[in-house]
Order: C-alpha cells, then structure tokens, then sequence
C-alpha cells in the first residue's frame, strides 16, 4: 500500500475529496515530523510510538576501510509498536 | 531505553495543534487521524507494507520460532514464531534528525592511525637498500689496511691507519651530507674514509651527488699516494656511487623511464665535469701538503682523469638494466585501467530506466540500447523494467567521446532491437531508433538491411544518415 491508496481510503471513508484528505494526511505527518525535530517522542494509541534515541559512540570494522573505525554517538529514530498493534499482526504470514 | 532522555508527546495534542492552526473541525481530524491508522493496519495484513511519502515505511517480517529460557526457573520453553513491524523512515526525515546518521564518516582511531603511518615509511626503506654501500666501503678499508700492513715501516704511517680504523664503522650510519662537506676540509690534514658512504636517503638532487664525489676522489688519491701500484681502487668507488645513485633515482620514479634517463645522462655529465675538475685541485692540494715529487702526482692526475671517461659506459649500462628490469612492473597496472567501465549485474530498482542506468554507469544515458542488447531474455520491454530481476550493465572499452568499434556496434546492435520492438508496437518514433542505429555503426544496419521492409522516404533518409565520429 503506498500513500495514494491511503488517501482514496481515506477520501471514500469520510466522504470528502481526495484532495482533503491528502491535505489531513500531510499535516498529521508534518505534525509529527515536527515534533520529532524538537526531539518528542510521539505516542499513536493503539498504534505505537515514534521517537528519537541517542546511540553511543562505538568501534567497529567498516568493510569498505578495511579497518577498525570509530562511530561516532549519533541518533537515530525508533517505532515501537503498541501492544494491540503487535497482537493484530501477529498471525501474519506472507503470501 | 534512552528513549526515556527526550519528553513524550501524545498524538492527541498533535491533534489540537492542527485544529488550533488549520481552524478545523474538531470532529473531522480525529476521524482522519483514527482513519489512517486504520487504513495503514489494513494494509499491513494485506500487502505486509505501507509506505507514506515524507515519513518512511512500515513493513512486516516473520519471526522464526526459538528456544529461549525462563529467566526465573531457567526452564526450557519454545517462543513461537510471530510477524513484527519495522519502520523505515524515509531519507529526508533520518537526514533531519541527524546529518551524521545519513552518511557516517568514521573517525581512524589511533591505533589504526599508527598503522596508516607505518606502512609507508616501510615502502620507503625498501627501495633504498641499506646494505649495498657496506661492500663497497668494506673494499676500501680492506684495500686500505692492506696497503697500510705492506707499508707499515715507519711509525707516522701505522699511527694514520689507527685514525682511520678509529674514525670509520660507527659514524659511518650516523653521518649525514653534512658531515661529508665538512670532512672535505679535514682531509687536508687528516683524510678519513668514513664520510665515502652514499647516504640512502630520498633521491638526491644532482648537487647533492656532486657533494658526495668531492669527498670519495681526495681519499682515492691519499690511498695512491701510499700505494701507487694498486691504481684499480680508484674505479670502484666511483662505480658503487654511481650505480647506488642511479638506482636510488631510478626506483622512486618508477612512471617515467626516460624522465629518469634523461636525468641521470645529465647528472653523469655534471659528475664527469666535476670530477676533472675536482681531481686536478685534489692531486695539487696533495703534492703541496705531503711534499712528495711532482712525478707521481702529474702522473696519477694523468690516470685519474682518465678513469672517470672509463666508469661513464659502466654506469650507463647500469642503468639500462635497471631500466629494463623496472619496465614489467609498470606495465602491469596500465592494462586493468584499459576499460572504461566494467561488465557488472545490477538489479534495478522502482524508477529505474534503462536511460537512468545508462547515464549512471556509462556519463551518457543515449547508450541505453547497449544494455538492452546484452538482456534478451530479462527485458522484454525495453521501456518497463522489472523491479528486483537483475540486469547485466556490459563492458564498454571507450568512454564517451571515445567509444570503440565493438562499443558502437553493441550500441547499433540494441538500437536495431529498439526499432524491431517499437515497429512491432506501432510505436510512431520506431524508425528514428534505426537512423539512430545507423549513427553509431553504418555496418550493423547495412549487415540486416535487407530484413527490413521499408518506404521509399524511409529508405533516402537512411541512406543519407551519416556515422558520426565523436558520440
């Protein structure tokens, strides 16, 4: 499923045009990407969470140096599904 | 986690902030917001992915089962297998949180630094072998010390071979150029053959070479003044420099053979010039300072002179061998970069073309039809391309500008592929692929001409295109 799709569900649901609902789609992702800026965490009930955490500086061997190297602390973004969303999926397989 | 560092946020007031800013209804964002979530839950059991532009994708994989403990009782249980969600964020949105986290750039730490160092200082001593001066001063000294036994009546003389033994092996690693230019003014009292050692430092510049000869010729002719019979230790010493500085030059500068000769023809004029001169002064200096009959001095300038035109064809043909020997290894490196670009599978992803894989592997994207041509059976279609079915990018010998006959031909050879499958379409620009075709190599389209079945204008156009040199 890609964002189109989204957004004709979206537009049939709640009878409004597709346009809308690219407009309340984009806003909510712009709402949270903000938010992730300033460094939140994000919690989606019954949906997971969305956040920023720190990794610590680290050595490790890069293939493409050939050698032992050191990474430096960075962060990195995280999803954590929410319990009902985990137990949802749990019984998925691929087809 | 370290989650915890940064404050939590609920996606309720999101919400309000939207309602607050957008002047929304209250009712009908939250609606969406419930909306997405479960469209995005639907399309994970349905596709195992949902991807959002501007924010990343989720995906599903499938957990194997595994053994694990009970961390209480340590008893043995089975955790089932089960399907978790992954986000992606999108590039922009990682970019956003941290630059580094788009493109780490690692930092060496020190240890491999001292590596990095080390390594090159190693590749430096090697061309420059240490050991090859040692023989030829091991002559000397020897040559030296048994002219000094033979000779040894008087006192004077044993108590000038003691100076030189004392003065010699331990200074000799140690001495730099320096100390050779200054032994040059203590020869007029007390010679001394220690400073004779070439030093095997980074190719000297001709001066430097020049230098280093003033100070073996004085000690030849001291060794002859006690001596004159054994006039054939003159020779050698300038042989060994020679041949140490044609090899100390000619290795570094492995690229350029007759840079290196040309050097050298200039630096062995300089040395023969020098060396005249250099003999004349020495061998009047000697005769004032020992007082010895002017004879023997006339005479051995005489020889002197003589001998360096003697060493010049011994050193050239020095050089010629190491010349010679050299030429292999350099060779060897040139034919790998022959190429242009070398053959390589890639498997193409959404958005890809054959023009974008084009541009990005050969600079030019109108090269297309080659990899076309090389995939017969993987692309049917030239304009769609399976996402994820690998494609072999053939080689291509010339670059843009410069492409071979066998590049030009492999590119006709796709193009004419191009207009088969456009003419079998309907596709309105099909014949344009064929005068394309023909721009490249004029013999691939000549060579299935008669396959064809064309109009009478199509047939002039054709014939009046032309190859065009520079594609």
């Amino acid at each position: 499923m890609v964002t189109k799709e989204i957004i004709k569900l979206l537009s049939e649901r709640l009878n409004i045009s597709q346009r809308e609902a690219r407009d309340l789609l984009e806003l909510q992702i712009k709402a949270i990407t903000k938010h992730l800026q300033r460094r939140h965490n994000v919690i989606m009930r019954n949906f997971g969470t969305v956040g920023v955490k720190n990794i610590p500086a680290r050595r490790a061997y890069i293939p493409s140096e050939k050698r032992l190297c050191e990474i430096p602390a960075h962060q990195k973004l995280f999803f954590r599904a929410a319990s009902k969303l985990k137990d949802l999926v749990k019984s998925w397989r691929p087809s | 986690m370290s989650a915890t560092t940064f404050p939590n946020v609920y996606h309720g007031t999101l919400l309000d902030e939207i309602i607050h800013e957008q002047k929304l209804s209250r009712e009908l964002v939250k609606k969406a917001a419930r909306e997405v979530f479960a469209i995005i839950k639907e399309g994970l059991l349905r596709d195992g992915v949902v991807r959002i532009n501007h924010f990343g994708s989720f995906k599903l994989k499938r957990v194997a089962a595994r053994k694990g403990r009970n961390p209480k009782t340590g008893e043995a249980i089975t955790i089932p297998g089960r399907a978790k969600v992954i986000f992606t964020p999108c590039q922009a949105l990682r970019e956003m949180i941290e630059p580094v986290h788009a493109q780490p750039i690692p930092v060496p730490t020190p240890v491999a630094a001292a590596v990095q160092v080390k390594q090159p200082k190693r590749e430096e001593v090697q061309p420059f072998p240490e050991p090859m001066p040692e023989p030829a001063l091991l002559k000397i000294e020897s040559e030296a010390s048994s002219a000094i036994e033979r000779i040894s009546d008087s006192e004077e003389e044993e108590q000038v071979a003691e100076s030189r033994r004392g003065g010699g092996r331990e200074k000799l690693i140690y001495f730099g150029i320096a100390a050779a230019i200054i032994a040059v003014v203590a020869i007029k009292s007390m010679p001394r053959k220690v400073e004779t050692q070439p030093q095997p430092v980074a190719a000297p510049p001709a001066t430097e070479i020049a230098r280093e000869i003033t100070v073996v010729e004085p000690i030849v002719v001291t060794e002859l003044e006690i001596q004159p019979a054994e006039t054939v230790s003159a020779p050698v010493i300038p042989e060994s420099v020679v041949d140490m500085t044609a090899a100390a030059l000619a290795k570094p500068e492995l690229a350029a053979e007759e840079e290196v000769e040309s050097e050298l023809a200039q630096i062995i004029a300089i040395q023969s010039a020098q060396q005249r001169v250099e003999l004349e002064v020495s061998a009047e200096k000697d005769s004032l300072a020992l007082e010895e009959s002017s004879f023997r001095t006339e005479e051995e300038a005489a020889d002197q002179i003589q001998q360096p035109i003697e060493v010049q064809p011994i050193s050239e043909i020095a050089i010629e061998e190491v010349a010679l020997a050299e030429t292999p290894a350099v060779k060897q490196p040139q034919v790998a970069t022959e190429f242009f670009f070398t053959e390589r599978l890639y498997k193409p992803k959404a958005g890809n073309s054959l023009w974008r894989i084009s541009r990005h592997f050969y600079t030019e994207p109108l090269y297309w039809p080659h990899i076309y041509y090389a995939n017969p059976d993987t692309i049917t279609n030239p304009d769609k391309l399976r996402e994820g079915r690998a494609i072999t990018v053939p080689t291509l010998e010339g670059g843009p500008g410069s492409l071979t006959t066998n590049d030009r031909e492999g590119i006709a050879e796709g193009y004419f592929l191009v207009y088969t499958f456009y003419k079998g379409s309907g596709h309105p620009d099909a014949f344009f692929a064929l005068l394309e075709a023909k721009r490249y190599s004029a013999e691939v389209v000549e060579r299935k001409r008669h396959t064809l079945t064309l109009s009478k204008i199509e047939n002039i156009m054709l014939d009046q295109q032309e190859v065009v040199a520079n594609l």
